[in-house]
């Protein structure tokens, strides 16, 4: 029994398949693309113990690493945050503009399933969102079924997005 | 009447027969997939009550078959007094698992920062081990990445398709390094001996619940198309057992 429980696990193994990356932008493409065709030279934020508090509210947990990169054009903030959907990290781009998030795009995903949310028709409904007094995004964005951790990720994201916009020098 | 009725017997009787001999076939040669799928489907029926979502596997053998654990031979490198090891995308600082993956290149220490580089991104650690920062290819010259090393001044040198690259104050700019500067570049050497101490760290840190094992064993899915293939067959099974048993109890009445 013990075999043929073996051999019927080795023959499973050999068909699971490995979720894939897809990089719908690169990074530098994204930043180039909101910053008038150039990176402009980084700057960094280090979050303190306090800052980390407020993300903890905002996200469920502490942003990793304790810098976060960020450029700046024009006065808008070009950020590339990353935060687990499942199980692995979703790399998204936002610009954000005197306090209103102005664009989102879904970069980088790892995922298996629920690729959907770099859509434009849901990325557009973080369009003008601030971020409330209550911590939450002052626009309603819809969830996308079967995209549920997704949405999920994408939304804690927005938020910091626009709280890294607050606490930058 | 009496002379009709040996001859209406000698006509049901066979397919009678059939019946029985395909339900008893049939029953045997499904009576194991059956069972694997009713007592599958009542272990994920009550998967959270036995704590198959939470218990984690912890069979090296199975994490294998799942890819949980390379094929490979680890590659280490040392940085300042961290080993650092590379093994199939996961990283290692001694022998804990780091969060963030890909294909190690090489590491070097600052004296406040461990600096790992991978094909595509860099990450940068405090000596505690606090994920410090990340450089992604924005932040770089060029990727992949190819050396990275320090000079005797303590500035981190990378070698891309694009020549050769030297970091200033905080990584947040980096310019064309002068030729005439001596950098010692990070070398990784491959370490079979290694493999072990990663593996067990491996197991002891894996995500992977019985539950996933026990779901794709269910469904077939596990077994790729030969794998769905049985498990409808088994279905088309009980169905066939489930007419050929009423028909039989029928029959016989």
């Amino acid at each position: 029994m013990h075999h043929l429980l073996s051999i019927i696990l080795l023959i499973a193994a050999s068909g699971i398949a490995q979720a894939g990356t897809t990089v719908y932008q690169k990074p530098s493409d994204f930043i180039r693309s909101a910053c008038g065709g150039q990176v402009p030279t980084s700057k960094y934020l280090t979050l303190t113990s306090s800052h980390q508090s407020k993300i903890r509210q905002l996200m469920g947990h502490e942003y990793r690493p304790a810098r976060v990169r960020y450029w700046t054009h024009n006065g808008k903030m070009v950020v590339i945050l990353d935060e687990i959907g499942k199980t692995r990290p979703i790399t998204t781009g936002f610009v954000v503009n005197k306090g209103k998030i102005e664009h989102v795009k879904m970069l980088i995903y790892r995922e298996s399933i629920g690729a959907e949310v770099r859509r434009t028709s849901f990325t557009n409904q973080f369009k003008g969102a601030v971020l409330g007094t209550s911590g939450k995004l002052s626009r309603r964005v819809n969830n996308i079924a079967g995209a549920t951790l997704s949405t999920r990720a994408m939304m804690e994201m927005g938020r910091v997005a626009l709280y890294l916009d607050q606490i930058r020098p | 009447m009496g002379g009709d009725r040996p001859r209406r017997k000698g006509r049901k009787s066979r397919p009678r027969k059939w019946h029985r001999l395909w339900h008893r076939y049939l029953g045997a040669v499904f009576a194991l997939p059956l069972l694997w799928l009713v007592v599958s489907g009542l272990l994920l029926q009550h998967g959270e009550r036995l704590g198959l979502t939470e218990k984690k596997v912890s069979s090296a053998w199975l994490l294998k078959r799942y890819k949980q654990i390379p094929e490979g031979i680890p590659s280490v490198t040392k940085a300042g007094r961290f080993m650092i090891s590379g093994w199939d995308g996961e990283i290692f600082i001694d022998d804990s698992l780091l969060s963030e993956s890909g294909t190690l290149i090489g590491a070097v220490a600052l004296p406040g920062e461990l600096v790992i580089a991978t094909e595509e991104e860099i990450f940068i650690y405090d000596p505690q081990g606090l994920y410090l920062d990340r450089l992604g290819e924005e932040s770089l010259p060029a990727v992949p990445l190819g050396k990275v090393g320090l000079d005797a001044s303590n500035r981190v040198h990378l070698e891309t398709a694009l020549g050769q690259h030297v970091f200033g104050e905080g990584f947040l700019e980096f310019e064309t390094a002068p030729a005439e500067v001596p950098v010692v570049w990070s070398i990784l050497e491959e370490s079979p001996q290694k493999r072990a101490a990663l593996q067990k760290t491996l197991v002891e840190d894996s995500e992977f619940t019985w539950s996933r094992v026990i779901t794709d064993l269910h469904s077939g899915s596990l077994f790729g198309t030969v794998g769905r293939f049985l498990v409808d067959l088994s279905g088309v099974a009980v169905l066939v057992l489930t007419v050929l048993g009423i028909r039989l109890l029928f029959r016989g009445k």
